[in-house]
């Protein structure tokens, strides 16, 4: 691992990688932590993998979290956080395989979530969805409507303009351009099928 | 970052996946209009804006699959149905379809194809549909019937020959249109 003079140590960097890739950091660090990344292999894979989780997350399909799971996270963070007061220093670089464990916890967590909430949706989802039929269903017929609306114009057009019978309205012009005698012949004729 | 950072941005990633994934159109879909940015109906107007993407579609193809049929195969197949509506009390009529001529050409310029443009006293009817591969992949329909006027968006593949049976299989109370076969059976 290189490392520029002037761009900060791997914990420093690594700190602020979430910062970076939210684009949150001020442009002189952001400078320096560009710099670290680019002579740091270690803190370059890093970002990476902070970057990976964070598409993963935002990849994820969009899920009603129910409020007791909800509760029932943000109870184990505040334990989490008890016991992280209570404990001695930690090793430099204790937290990597910590939050990688728990990004893939959250990951876990969210995508079966995402499985339950669609093979058994809560009531609330019942009614979500039959709202959500109601406008379907009226959206549909509106078009249905226009539809109609427009095929009756047309209709209601082609019996007023007579375009209803094409055939024969071509082949009468056809028919201007023949002989006199045959022309009167197939127009008599075309005119009364 | 200290342990308690690692765990609120854990609880924050959880409770923010859902609105991570905002889009929840997908606006690179060739079905795709924008009816929202056309700016015809006064902003004032709107009285009805119904958003309805591709999950919640499965869930409502999924849920009306037994009772109604139709509607189940129709919405198993889209996209998203996006609706805009007005009530055009005081508003210009000239106004809307001013619009609607300017929205005409948005779509025509955007390969859409027009399917039907009818125009009488106070209703107006534009059908646009977008093809892609031989298949409907977008309707695009503005309509104003008296002091309504409405922008649908569908996009996803549609058969054109559910268009008809949209009004018909929806218990909708329409004049009958005359055709060579119902001419034939009118009880039918």
């Amino acid at each position: 691992m290189s490392r520029s003079p002037d761009s900060g140590s791997c914990g420093g960097v690594q700190s602020d990688l979430e910062l970076y890739l939210d684009g949150a950091l001020s442009t002189a660090r952001t400078h320096q932590v560009e710099t670290h990344l680019a002579g740091c292999s270690d803190c370059l894979a890093q970002m990476h993998l902070a970057r990976e989780i964070q598409d993963e997350l935002r990849g994820l399909p969009e899920v009603d979290t129910p409020a007791a799971t909800i509760h029932a996270i943000l109870e184990q963070t505040a334990r989490r956080e008890a016991t992280s007061r209570r404990s001695t220093h930690a090793p430099d670089h204790w937290w990597r395989p910590a939050w990688i464990a728990l990004a893939a916890a959250g990951l876990a967590l969210v995508v079966g979530l995402s499985m339950w909430s669609r093979s058994a949706p809560p009531a609330a989802d019942a009614d979500t969805v039959a709202e959500a039929t109601a406008e379907a269903r009226f959206a549909l017929e509106q078009v249905g409507l226009a539809t109609h609306k427009a095929a009756m114009a047309v209709e209601n057009e082609a019996l007023r303009d007579g375009i209803i019978t094409p055939t024969q309205r071509g082949l009468s012009r056809v028919i201007t351009h023949e002989p006199e005698e045959s022309s009167t012949t197939l127009r008599e004729g075309v005119d009364h099928v | 970052m200290s342990r308690t950072r690692a765990g609120f941005a854990l609880t924050l990633a959880v409770l923010l996946a859902p609105s991570l994934s905002l889009a929840q159109f997908d606006t690179d879909h060739p079905g795709y209009f924008p009816i929202e940015e056309l700016a015809i109906l006064p902003e004032e107007s709107i009285n009805l804006e119904i958003n309805l993407p591709a999950a919640m579609l499965r869930f409502i193809a999924v849920a009306t699959d037994e009772e109604e049929p139709e509607l189940s195969r129709i919405t198993r197949n889209l996209e998203s149905i996006r609706v805009r509506g007005a009530d055009l009390t005081g508003a210009s009529l000239d106004s809307i379809r001013s619009g609607f001529e300017g929205a005409a050409r948005q779509l025509q310029e955007k390969g859409w194809t027009s399917m039907v443009r009818m125009r009488e006293d106070n209703e107006e009817v534009n059908i646009f549909f977008k093809e892609e591969a031989g298949e409907m992949v977008g309707l695009t329909v503005l309509t104003i019937d008296g002091q309504e006027a409405m922008l649908i968006n569908l996009v996803g593949k549609i058969d054109p020959a559910d268009l008809a049976g949209l009004a018909e299989g929806l218990d909708l109370d329409l004049p009958r249109i005359e055709t060579p076969d119902n001419d034939a059976e009118p009880n039918s």
